[in-house]
């Protein structure tokens, strides 16, 4: 049992350090993760669920903002993606905050296939991100389940 | 619309996630929940204190008003203050803190994010200092041009976003001084 702990924990602390190095994650989450403790054990996933409903509900803004036959007005657009860079931001979703950053200037230079582009990128990497976290809390529930302890991983 | 509401009792933390339809009741519970966090008196308050005798007044309970209209920013904020011994409450956009302190709570700190719906961070802080607000105030800015806005407006800092735990760390422990 012990054995497989380790490797599990092994596994745990190679995947979390590969989400920083590939630009996934960045310092912000670190924060995040250091308000998880035994009274708030899901928090880190709370926040982070409350993040992915965000983009859901700001990605279908922008979507709908971009469809308008006729003008589409940009500022619309705009304030969805800035809602979106600030929450990215503050959960250390590194990836989707530099999109943000890109898709705000299409926007203040009212570039249309810049936006659309930018649009469907948020929407591969929000998701592309969820899809890691998941396997990254799917890991941390083995450790437990095997009787061993999520291990702090010190990403520098 | 969710509505987050902290509910304290021995530090366990209850959070209602409500419906559109539950707002007015939402509303009342969390009057209910600052007043008796925030608004009661301490014990050496109420005790009458012989003139020229000086009492130092101590916070009890350290409140802190988090207005932001992103719920993760939100929770996040929350995790932070109650990391750091604090009670958090929750406005979504600046009416909604103006509104409270409308309705007579008080709050040690104040973080108040800059674009909101209904109305922003530095209209928010405008009003507050307007009615007599004294607590401290501290804009949390996307970027720099911000900040002038909010020193204006009566601001006491700006932070800029995204806000980290020893940003949150500092204040309370500035207040916790004063």
């Amino acid at each position: 049992m012990d054995a497989l702990v380790a490797q599990l924990q092994m596994q745990y602390r190679n995947y979390t350090v590969s989400l920083y190095q590939q630009g996934f994650l960045d310092d912000q989450f670190t924060e995040l993760k250091k308000l998880q403790d035994d009274a708030s054990p899901d928090f880190v996933a709370e926040v982070l669920s409350l993040f992915f409903e965000d983009c859901v509900k700001l990605i279908g803004n922008m979507a709908r903002a971009l469809d308008q036959t006729g003008t589409v007005d940009f500022s619309q657009v705009g304030a969805s993606v800035h809602q979106l860079k600030g929450s990215s931001s503050s959960v250390g979703a590194k990836r989707v905050k530099g999109l943000c950053v890109t898709f705000k200037e299409y926007c203040e230079a009212n570039n249309y296939e810049g936006c659309v582009r930018c649009l469907q990128q948020v929407d591969i990497e929000y998701k592309a991100l969820q899809t890691k976290l998941q396997d990254m809390f799917n890991l941390e529930k083995q450790i437990i389940q095997a009787g061993g302890k999520v291990p702090q991983v010190d990403i520098n | 619309m969710l509505l987050f509401i902290p509910f304290l009792y021995n530090s366990i933390q209850y959070i209602a996630h409500i419906q559109d339809k539950h707002d007015q009741l939402l509303l009342i519970l969390s009057v209910i929940v600052v007043k008796c966090c925030c608004s009661s008196k301490s014990k050496e308050e109420e005790e009458e204190v012989p003139a020229g005798q000086v009492v130092k007044k101590t916070f009890k309970k350290l409140c802190v008003l988090v207005v932001d209209d992103d719920r993760s920013c939100r929770s996040l904020y929350m995790g932070f203050i109650q990391m750091r011994g604090g009670f958090p409450y929750m406005a979504e956009n600046g009416e909604e803190a103006v509104n409270l302190y409308r309705d007579g709570q008080t709050f040690n700190l104040i973080l108040m994010d800059n674009e909101m719906p209904v109305m922003n961070g530095v209209s928010a802080t405008k009003e507050l200092r307007d009615l007599g607000v004294t607590s401290m105030i501290v804009g949390l800015t996307s970027h720099e041009d911000e900040n002038s806005g909010f020193m204006e407006a009566g601001a006491d800092h700006c932070l800029a976003k995204p806000i980290t735990f020893e940003n949150i760390y500092l204040l309370i422990e500035q207040l916790k001084d004063e």
